[in-house]
């Protein structure tokens, strides 16, 4: 009745300023603290900002330098398809010497092998002929003594 | 050609070719001693076997090796050594170098081809026949078409001996050297000390080399060369032979002195016996010389022109069958194997143009 009579009035008891005042204190604390809180996030959204629009420009810096990877990678397969053409030239011309050398080696064995042949062949003829001829010399020695009457 | 009934035939026949003119000093007591062994492992065993010594062109106004021979040695008087005494002109009217007093391999021809029996050894006269080798021949396992070899361990200077056994063979000890061993391709090694086949082979293949009669040396290992290229298999029979060093060895002179050994001719130190084969004529071993039988197992090989093969016979110096390309690879040619074809009456390629 009383609280009606002060609220026709436009006043509230003491206690109830008391605590209406210290809901506003507190709702005061409560929006410095937000306040606080949204400086802090605005702060936090400008640094991200920031790095967004660093790794933005990272990224195109990086796009950049994987088109020209890719042009060199591109160079250097081209590079490789080239010289693998022309190794493989190459191979086909070291295998043909191969087949060449190994060909001339056997050419050069068998002509080796011909060679002995000659030899021991040449060497047959010449121990015939100095056994031939040392015959001959003591026929010829025994005919010239018995011709000169020398005693044999 | 000399063929034997089968029935007469012993398993063995060992050819030994030799002279008493003292090569390499106590040449005889050397002799006296290994056949002694041989002769007594042999019939232990009870091997049938036969000894074929050729007494080639004897020294005149020695006595012959015979003679003595059976009296040292009464064991070989049963029947068990058939003895020829091939004539001395033989050496003079064979020979293409007369730096060469002794055509050793045409001897063993001489004997190769009078052998009696299934399979022939040629060998020296101071080789000891092992405990492998004596085992082999008693178990007659040796097979046919194949050449047999055995390596040659030489036993120090040291060793006396007049003393001669088992223990002495078999100790390590007495071993000058480490123990040799067969290599491939060739089995080579002392080569000329132990060759065996089968007589049939062997005369197939008209024995050893005699149409270049200008060397010593290597005449073993051409022997081996025409037999592979003719498609006959080498075989290590298992075990070594022995050998007692003596002065006059070719490897103890060959240390005394670098040309202790050079009978041969310049051109025998360039001979590659691995080069050539040959092509002996059907004559081979002196087979149209007459014979007179003295008795006793003693025959003396008359000589006769008749038998004399020709002084120069180049067709019959051939090349061996191909050579193998791998092996031709990987040794540079020098000392490759051979490709095993043909047949043993002579191989595959000619020289002749």
């Amino acid at each position: 009745m009383f609280s009606r009579l002060l609220a026709a009035a436009g006043l509230v008891r003491s206690a109830r300023y008391a605590a209406v005042e210290e809901q506003a204190r507190k709702a005061d604390v409560r929006a410095g603290k937000l306040n606080e809180t949204v400086d802090a996030l605005r702060a936090d959204v400008r640094e991200w900002k920031t790095k967004a629009g660093d790794a933005e420009k990272r990224a195109r810096e990086l796009e950049r330098e994987a088109a020209r990877h890719e042009q060199r990678a591109e160079k250097i397969r081209a590079d490789l398809t080239a010289q693998l053409e022309t190794e493989r030239g190459r191979l086909a011309e070291f295998q043909a010497m191969r087949q060449r050398l190994s060909g001339a080696e056997r050419d050069v064995a068998v002509a080796r092998d011909h060679l002995m042949a000659i030899e021991v062949k040449l060497d047959i003829l010449e121990g015939a002929a100095n056994v031939l001829d040392g015959r001959t010399r003591t026929v010829l020695t025994a005919q010239t003594k018995r011709a000169s009457g020398a005693p044999a | 050609m000399h063929r034997p009934e089968d029935a007469a035939s012993p398993f063995l026949s060992i050819v030994l070719t030799g002279r008493n003119d003292s090569y390499g000093r106590d040449f005889k007591e050397r002799f006296f001693r290994t056949i002694r062994f041989n002769q007594a492992e042999l019939s232990a065993r009870g091997v049938a076997h036969e000894f074929v010594f050729v007494e080639w062109a004897p020294t005149p106004g020695v006595p012959s090796l015979h003679e003595l021979t059976l009296d040292a040695v009464p064991g070989l008087r049963s029947g068990a050594v058939r003895w020829y005494i091939a004539d001395r002109q033989y050496q003079d009217a064979l020979s293409l170098n007369p730096r060469l007093q002794y055509l050793e391999y045409v001897a063993k021809n001489v004997g190769v081809r009078r052998s009696h029996g299934r399979f022939v050894l040629a060998t020296n006269c101071d080789i000891y026949l092992g405990r492998a080798v004596l085992d082999a021949v008693q178990a007659m396992t040796l097979r046919p078409r194949a050449v047999y070899r055995a390596p040659r361990h030489d036993l120090k200077l040291a060793v006396d001996p007049s003393n001669i056994d088992w223990q002495v063979l078999e100790d390590v000890r007495n071993l000058d050297g480490p123990p040799r061993r067969l290599k491939p391709p060739y089995l080579a090694g002392g080569t000329g000390d132990f060759l065996l086949l089968d007589r049939e082979t062997f005369h197939e293949l008209r024995g050893f080399n005699e149409v270049y009669r200008s060397v010593r040396a290597g005449l073993d290992r051409n022997f081996v060369v025409k037999a592979l290229s003719a498609g006959l298999p080498l075989v290590d029979i298992g075990g070594p032979v022995y050998h007692v060093n003596h002065v006059g060895t070719f490897r103890v002179a060959s240390r005394q002195s670098a040309h202790a050994n050079a009978a041969s001719t310049s051109a025998g130190e360039r001979w590659n016996a691995n080069a050539i084969v040959y092509q002996n004529p059907e004559s081979w071993g002196l087979g149209d010389a007459p014979e007179t039988p003295l008795g006793d197992g003693l025959t003396r090989i008359e000589f006769s022109w008749d038998a004399v093969p020709p002084l120069v016979n180049l067709r019959g110096i051939l090349l061996p069958a191909q050579r193998s390309q791998r092996s031709s690879d990987a040794n540079g040619g020098a000392d490759s194997d051979l490709e095993v074809r043909g047949d043993a009456n002579g191989p595959t390629r000619d020289t002749a143009p």
